[in-house]
């Protein structure tokens, strides 16, 4: 896993995103245009990718 | 504030684009005038290079087609239909193409190979394989099982 930070908030995911909006930009074009259903699915996977590890991390916690 | 590192900042792109793929895959997009990816993949060829591609491409398929019209016999018409379009460009190279005098010669595995951008010894198999196929199609065809084709 690349993203070594498990405990992070929904805010800083949230920043994140908004930190990169111009790359989020580029990648939701088609055709010259902004497919704001296309930007929509790319946060999703960026924050479900983000995310994904904070459960993961608790269970861990607990188990040991 | 989180600061990415250069690797997560990777990683982030490559999520933007999969997801990118993902969602113009299920939507059925074939044709896009701004593909990123080909940018960012410096796939863009010059217009020279197009130019070549589509005239290497043209005259292959050219070839390949031209190739059934050489024969007179109705059998061996029928049977070059049963070569793949490699083989019949092949064949087509060894005995018709004109060579740089406007004559047509037999050419040489490494002639062949060159022109074709394969290995010599890809072009001979190619060739021994199709000469092998048309010979045995015919055989079949004509009932006849003597080799003196």
């Amino acid at each position: 896993m690349i993203f070594k930070n498990f405990n992070m908030t929904d805010d800083e995911v949230m920043e994140i995103i908004y930190t990169y909006d111009n790359l989020l930009n580029k990648y939701s074009k088609i055709n010259g245009k902004i497919d704001e259903d296309l930007k929509q699915e790319i946060k999703l996977e960026i924050y479900k990718t983000l995310t994904k590890n904070r459960e993961r991390q608790k269970n861990l916690k607990n188990f040991l | 504030m989180y600061i990415l590192s250069n690797k997560e900042k990777a990683a982030l792109i490559t999520i933007a684009r999969r997801s990118r793929y993902d969602y113009l895959r299920k939507n059925d997009y074939t044709y896009l005038e701004d593909d990123i990816d080909m940018i960012d993949e410096e796939l863009l060829i010059s217009e020279e290079n197009i130019e070549k591609t589509v005239t290497e491409k043209i005259d292959g398929e050219i070839c390949a087609s031209n190739f059934e019209k050489i024969f007179d016999d109705p059998y061996l018409i029928k049977i070059s239909k049963a070569l793949t379009k490699k083989e019949r460009l092949v064949l087509f190279s060894y005995y018709m193409e004109k060579d740089e005098n406007g004559e047509v010669n037999e050419k040489t595995d490494k002639v062949v190979a060159k022109e074709l951008n394969i290995k010599p010894d890809t072009a001979r198999k190619t060739r021994k394989r199709a000469l092998e196929k048309l010979k045995m199609q015919y055989l079949k065809l004509k009932g006849n099982d003597e080799n003196d084709f």
